[in-house]
């Protein structure tokens, strides 16, 4: 996810509170659309993206610096020195935090390619230990992301499955 | 200049905006009817409009605002504009346009008003209920359009304003640059998968076989039809100047013709390909086409972490948005693809 939880569950809050209810017709089915507004202000104040997949993508990027230490390229990028995730490591914001360093870091080594020759075998072999990580972290990533809904979302209209 | 304080998000507010300017311009005589809001789109805010008695412009408007709060906030819309005056008279179907300003004066906010062309937007997941030989035909009105475009002289038209000196060997780069700012500017996190993106658009960015005005956004969705006609070819604020295999790729992704590479899921990219030759005499070259087909990827990604951004920063409330971030990993990896497959 590229948005905040609290950021999502306070638009959604919003648009049922001011834009759905108003609209709706009948106690009865309003009464249902607050309980739904009482029970997502109460996941408001406990949920956190999963740390599943962040743990997977955190995982998957060290197995990729273990490989570029293993290759030891002249580039200068200061890596960690042993697998970042701990037992006590803490879920939530510290474990994108981790995610997203590691993500720079993979960044930068793709920009140092950038200065080399394609053919050159440093770069050759580096870009094969990036390419591999990037495609995990992209099936990692899509594991969690529903089919598309934006046909719905254009025309208002349901599509059918 | 004074900015005009009118909440773009109360349509009686922005109309009675509209009916003070078109007094104070076409005199308290004229009045502003029927105006309705076009659309829902995420970035310009589309209205409809009538003037009674009509003016010697005409009678039936379109007027478009550049919310501060929207996608691609700050607006201009000099691109628009200059692209529509530079094809203004040609045998390309665009709404003629008559008002506009960057200025803040009337809305607080940049506006243009252009005519108001029949027809209806054929939108991608429709065009697959349309009978086979009406989308097709069409669809080969939309390439030799597309093609008309790409041929239209344009040096001595208002657009060579924003040509800033481009040549056929920067085109790309310049785009790549533009797009690779955006993504700097909306997204705090790093993506490897875009940081690879970029480096291998850099390295295979080709000569373009000429330097064309481009539409940027052109694809079905984006034209009006009537009755088997083209009407009119709409959203022009991504227009700039640039290599014309740049709208071929765009207009080819699969994610606007229903999955498929070819148009409209109907016309394989050869024959595309002959018909826009044919109408333009611009040799196709397959590879280049590829080439922006990433580079479109490239775009589509850095617009959905603007959509990220814009939602996070609170300007705009449309979980619409929110979901155009969802979209960031399966374009990566379509783009991934795409890149793999030029090669």
């Amino acid at each position: 996810m590229n948005n905040s939880p609290d950021r999502v569950f306070e638009d959604i809050l919003r648009l049922l509170r001011d834009d759905v209810i108003p609209q709706l017709e009948g106690d009865a089915l309003r009464s249902q659309v607050f309980g739904a507004i009482f029970m997502l202000k109460n996941l408001q104040l406990r949920v956190d993206w999963g740390g599943a997949p962040l743990i997977d993508e955190i995982r998957a990027q060290d197995t990729l610096f273990d490989a570029l230490r293993a290759l030891d390229p002249p580039v200068d990028v200061e890596l960690p020195k042993a697998p970042r995730l701990a037992p006590d490591t803490p879920t939530g914001g510290r474990l994108l935090a981790l995610r997203d360093e590691g993500n720079a870091l993979v960044s930068r080594f793709i920009a140092e390619g950038a200065g080399r020759p394609a053919g050159e075998p440093v770069r050759v072999a580096m870009d094969a230990l990036l390419s591999a990580y990037m495609r995990t972290e992209l099936e990692l990533e899509i594991r969690h992301t529903p089919k598309p809904m934006f046909a719905e979302m254009s025309s208002g209209k349901a599509q059918g499955g | 200049m004074r900015a005009a304080e009118v909440d773009l998000n109360d349509l009686a507010q922005v109309e009675a905006a509209w009916q003070r300017h078109i007094a104070s311009t076409l005199g308290p005589g004229v009045a502003v009817q029927r105006f309705r809001r076009c659309s829902e789109g995420f970035s310009w805010l589309t209205l409809s409009f009538d003037l009674e008695p009509a003016p010697p412009e005409g009678a039936h408007f379109i007027l478009q605002i550049g919310p501060p709060t929207g996608l691609f906030s700050p607006y201009s819309v000099r691109p628009q504009v200059l692209a529509l005056g530079s094809l203004e008279g040609s045998d390309v179907p665009v709404p003629r346009s008559f008002w506009y300003s960057d200025g803040p004066e009337v809305f607080g906010a940049p506006y243009f008003v252009t005519q108001r062309l029949p027809g209806d937007v054929l939108l991608p997941w429709s065009i697959k209920r349309a009978p086979a030989a009406e989308a097709g035909e069409l669809m080969r009105q939309f390439v030799r359009i597309l093609a008309r475009i790409h041929a239209a002289p344009w040096q001595e038209r208002p657009i060579a304003e924003i040509g800033d000196g481009i040549d056929t060997h920067d085109a790309a780069l310049r785009q790549i640059e533009y797009w690779s700012e955006h993504i700097g500017r909306w997204s705090p996190r790093s993506f490897p998968m875009l940081s690879w993106a970029e480096r291998w658009l850099r390295e295979h960015a080709p000569v373009a076989p000429r330097v064309s005005i481009v539409h940027g956004d052109y694809r079905i969705g984006n034209f009006l039809q009537a009755e088997g006609l083209v009407t009119g070819i709409l959203d022009w604020e991504m227009a700039h100047l640039g290599d014309p295999h740049e709208d071929l790729g765009w207009a080819c992704l699969p994610m606007f013709n229903s999955g498929s590479r070819e148009l409209a899921a109907l016309i394989p990219r050869s024959q595309v390909y002959e018909l826009y030759e044919a109408e333009c005499g611009i040799r196709v070259d397959p590879a280049s086409v590829r080439f922006y087909e990433a580079f479109a990827l490239y775009k589509s990604v850095a617009i959905n972490l603007g959509a990220v951004r814009c939602f996070e920063d609170g300007r705009f409330h449309d979980l619409r948005m929110a979901a155009m971030g969802t979209q960031v990993a399966p374009t990566l990896r379509q783009l991934y693809k795409t890149m793999e497959a030029a090669l």
